[in-house]
């Protein structure tokens, strides 16, 4: 195997900085970010601040982030009804959303210990689901087996982990995506994408170098 | 009931029903059921004040658009459901007349919504309708006729006038929608030149009147000036918009326009003449810089579109060998990036399977082209990635649906590659992973995947080495024929099995037999009964081909069960295609003089001559050819039967007409009976009082004088026969009529 090439760090740094990045475009990439994570309040803050003008309306985004709250406080039916306000196209045409908004629904009765609702709910909503497309009926089966332990500690970690905010977190990330596929926005933010090709490109880099690493501790995990 | 009884309708529980309606099956179900309500919200429509009440602060406006909403829901439901409900509701109309009155009060939100409800029940009448183009849908045929009615009157001009001039309506949504229901409506070649040819009114007027008010200009040089028609300009123009929506909903109505469009995809392969642009592009190679595009859907809707593009602006939509091969190449080889790249979605990586189905299908050539450059291989390695590794596959209950959709689509253009070419055939034959994987498919749970794979097999078995080797060995042949003997396999699935079947009943393939013993002719019996006339066909032709070089005995069994009768009333058949078959089929009954003799027998002279005569007179060549045939066999048979035909002077003089008018092809059967008739003495007599002896001196060249220049298409015109072999029989035969006595 060839010997791998040593790159100093002053030489590393010294190579960073002749590539030239504008702050134009640092602004961008990051009131890109606000915009598709749906940071409204930062969003215009920061429009104002940099001069810069948002690639979309704050409204729109407002809308995204109404239904990231309501999911995030567990609220399905408000999250619903506002996805369905937005565009009523898309839970009509992505039947694996709004499996995935139902079994949040289920998940908020289990939470609340509304027992008795959740049973007659997963019976009359979501058995029929698992019956139209049995792809998910693996996750139907894990939703169902929160009722067996009820929050008992002796749950295993695939089926106590639908009762946590990353749950929440979850659904609400995958409703963004597709709302923001709809309106042919970027699903992704561009920072994000970047991020993603810097560790493709030392990955690729390391199989030839040695050179200081970016590191990014225990960073935000991303879905 | 998805609404309570009693409650009143208004824009708050018009809101509460659409939320919960909107993607849930079981909802949509439910309110379907109840059509008095369906037809109830369909008046909300138009008439909102006379269904609804109107609560303080809402106006009629919002009333009409969650009822629009609603119905827009219900209308992605089950056909069966929803679709149903809404088509005896007549909600597109509702929709159109709402189209026809939009006013410029009304909000872009209102007119958006009701543009979306008439597009989505455009959409759901024509998948219904069918064919899809991503792949086999479940169908409900008790719908089929309703919604292909409605969707005819989409065509009808005066509502084409309603919605056409939407494509230029200032908000994006409504745009998208016309632009995305035309992709999927333009589905047959009628639709397709109504839009073609469709004008606004006001230049519609002026094109009629020509520069003599009684002349009507040309509409196809029109179309040609006009960039293809004022619809592929339109839409050729939205194709430079920066919304990637509007550019894949544009991608694709063009596509769907220009398939099998001859006129526009010329048209539009040619660079616009337009005054105002400086070396404008042609709208094809915008559409290619479209392919290279990095929102993957629009590259694809680009790929799709291209490809309609190129196969439709050649003759024939055969790809010629020589030329520039840049637009093929630049769609190829993004084709091939897609399928071979796993990152990709299920759903991407199964439509460039389904655009490369299109692309090569049912030509020789560019299948050749494709599998030089990889295309098969990548298919193979996604077959491969999402098959179980399991030996054999088992498939797995919870499989998503759009791996199943992959599997489809790959094993479509799998099939659509291998049919044309013995090389490529091999090739797939000899992949023994590929070959488990079709073998499974055979038994997946899901119907495109079955229809997909039979349609491989049917590719294979064109090669008579595969039939006789890879077919058994493998089971794949016998794997076939279970699904072919399923009664309750789904119709098109059955039919593709079944043209398998025509290819495996040849007497050269080892499972003949094999089949025979295991219900083959009562099979092929009840599926001659079908109420499809696509099984009826492939039911007689695999009969054909099982007659073909078989026993007396053999055929004795077949037509006991098939029923003489039965054959008889085919002879007549309307049905030119099933007319033929049965010609076939009776021809390869008449395989020797003992057969020829039952054949007389059964069906008597008289019947069978009043048969064979109208199909002698036909326009229809592939009719005359089997006929011909046929009563060249009839020829072979014994002393008496051969008077009795050369007794029959209808079908003399049909035959002499034969040998002077028809393609070579009926010529050389025909010579063949004159020559059979001609060597029976106690025919000579007729045959030359028929006229036989001028007609076949002319033909041999012997009438005098026309001897300079050599024999060709000229000279067969002018009564001289070009092929060697007719002129040969022609020869041997007048030899007979003028000299001999041929004595038995």
């Amino acid at each position: 195997m060839p010997q791998k090439v040593p790159i100093r760090k002053e030489e590393w740094e010294r190579r960073l900085h002749e590539v030239h990045v504008t702050k134009n475009d640092l602004n961008r990439l990051i009131m890109d970010y606000l915009v598709i994570e749906g940071y409204k309040v930062s969003a215009e803050e920061f429009s104002q601040e940099a001069g810069l003008s948002p690639p979309v309306d704050f409204e729109s985004i407002e809308g995204r982030m109404n239904i990231r709250e309501a999911l995030q406080r567990g609220d399905v039916e408000d999250a619903i009804t506002r996805v369905n306000d937005l565009n009523p196209e898309i839970l009509d045409t992505n039947p694996a959303l709004y499996f995935r908004l139902q079994q949040q629904k289920l998940i908020e009765y289990i939470r609340q210990g509304r027992i008795a609702e959740a049973l007659q709910f997963a019976q009359e909503e979501l058995a029929p689901r698992g019956q139209e497309n049995p792809e998910f009926l693996s996750e139907l089966e894990n939703t169902m087996a929160l009722l067996a332990f009820e929050s008992s500690k002796s749950a295993p970690e695939s089926i106590s982990s639908l009762l946590s905010p990353n749950q929440r977190m979850k659904t609400a990330g995958e409703v963004n995506a597709a709302i923001l596929e709809s309106f042919s926005q970027g699903k992704e933010s561009k920072l994000v994408a970047l991020l993603k090709l810097l560790c493709w490109g030392e990955s690729m880099l390391e199989e030839r170098a040695d050179f200081p690493k970016v590191d990014f501790g225990e960073g935000p995990s991303r879905h | 009931m998805v609404m309570a009884i009693g409650t009143p309708i208004n824009v708050k529980s018009l809101r509460a029903l659409k939320n919960t309606v909107i993607g849930n099956p079981s909802a949509k179900a439910s309110l379907a059921r109840d059509e008095a309500f369906v037809r109830v919200l369909v008046g909300c429509l138009n008439e909102p004040g006379l269904y609804a009440e109107r609560e303080p602060g809402t106006s009629a406006e919002a009333i009409r658009i969650e009822a629009a909403h609603v119905i827009s829901s219900l209308a992605y439901g089950e056909p069966n459901g929803g679709l149903g409900s809404l088509l005896r509701a007549n909600a597109h109309q509702a929709f159109l007349y709402a189209l026809s009155n939009f006013t410029p009060e009304e909000s872009t939100i209102f007119k958006a919504a009701f543009t979306r409800g008439l597009r989505v029940l455009a959409v759901a009448f024509a998948e219904c309708v069918g064919p899809s183009q991503w792949g086999l849908k479940p169908e409900s045929s008790q719908l089929r006729h309703e919604a292909k009615f409605a969707l005819e009157t989409l065509f009808k001009t005066e509502v084409l006038d309603v919605y056409i001039p939407l494509l230029e309506h200032k908000s994006p949504q409504i745009v998208i929608s016309i632009a995305l229901m035309l992709t999927s409506t333009l589905c047959t070649q009628i639709y397709r030149t109504k839009v073609t040819e469709w004008l606004p009114p006001s230049e519609r007027a002026k094109e009629t009147k020509g520069k003599r008010g009684w002349e009507r200009p040309n509409l196809i040089d029109l179309r040609t000036k006009q960039g293809g028609g004022w619809v592929a300009k339109r839409l050729s123009t939205l194709l430079h918009s920066k919304d990637v929506k509007i550019q894949e909903a544009a991608l694709g109505a063009l596509g769907s326009l220009v398939q099998d469009n001859s006129v526009v995809a010329l048209t539009l392969a040619r660079p616009l003449p337009d005054k105002d642009k400086p070396g404008p592009l042609s709208a094809l190679q915008t559409v290619l810089g479209l392919c290279k595009s990095r929102t993957t859907d629009v590259s694809l809707a680009a790929c799709l579109c291209a490809t309609f593009m190129i196969r439709s602006s050649v003759p024939n939509n055969h790809y010629p060998v020589s030329g520039d091969h840049t637009a093929s190449l630049t769609v190829l080889h993004i084709l091939n990036r897609v399928i071979g790249n796993e990152a990709e979605s299920p759903q991407t990586r199964k439509k460039a399977c389904f655009i490369l189905y299109y692309f090569v299908t049912d030509d020789k050539d560019l299948c050749m082209f494709a599998y030089e450059r990889g295309s098969l291989t990548k298919l193979s390695q996604a077959v491969d990635s999402i098959t179980p590794t399991d030996k054999p596959p088992i498939w797995e209950e919870e499989e998503s649906e759009h791996i199943s959709s992959l599997r489809e689509a790959a094993l479509s253009a799998i099939a659509a590659l291998s049919l044309w070419n013995n090389d490529i055939r091999r090739e797939v034959a000899e992949n023994y992973s590929l070959i488990a994987t079709i073998r499974a498919s055979l038994s997946h749970p899901h119907t495109g995947v079955r229809f997909a794979a039979c349609q491989c097999v049917r590719a294979l078995s064109r090669l008579v080495a595969v039939v006789r080797t890879s077919l058994v060995d493998s089971g794949l042949g016998m794997k076939v024929y279970g699904v072919f003997l399923n009664e309750d396999e789904d119709r098109r699935v059955m039919f593709a099995a079944s043209s398998v079947i025509c290819n495996l009943v040849n007497d050269f393939s080892p499972l003949r037999p094999v089949m025979l013993e295991q219900r083959l002719i009562a099979r092929l019996v009840d599926l001659t009964k079908s109420d499809d006339r696509g099984l009826r066909l492939n039911a007689l032709w695999a009969f054909k081909n099982l007659l073909h070089k078989s026993s007396s005995a053999q055929k004795q069994t077949v037509m006991t069960a098939l029923g003489w009768n039965t054959l008889s009333s085919l002879l007549v058949n309307p049905d030119p295609g099933l007319q033929e078959q049965a010609f076939h089929i009776a021809r390869h009954l008449a395989e020797s003089e003992e057969d020829v003799e039952t054949l007389f027998s059964e069906l008597g002279t008289e019947p069978l001559f009043n048969c064979i005569a109208p199909a002698l007179e036909t326009d229809n060549g592939d009719i005359l050819l089997q006929a011909t045939c046929l009563l060249a066999n009839l020829a072979n048979g014994s002393s008496q039967r051969q008077i009795s035909i050369t007794s029959d002077r209808r079908i003399m003089a049909s035959v002499r007409s034969c040998l002077v008018d028809s393609n070579v092809y009926v010529r050389r059967p025909a010579a063949s009976c004159v020559l059979q008739l001609a060597k029976n003495s106690r025919c000579q007599k007729v045959l030359r009082d028929v006229g036989f002896d001028s007609t076949l001196r002319h033909m041999c060249d012997f009438g005098g004088g026309m001897t300079n220049g050599s024999p060709g298409p000229l000279s067969h015109q002018m009564g001289v026969e070009d092929d060697v072999g007719v002129k040969e029989k022609a020869r041997e035969a007048l030899a007979l009529l003028e000299y001999g006595e041929f004595t038995l």
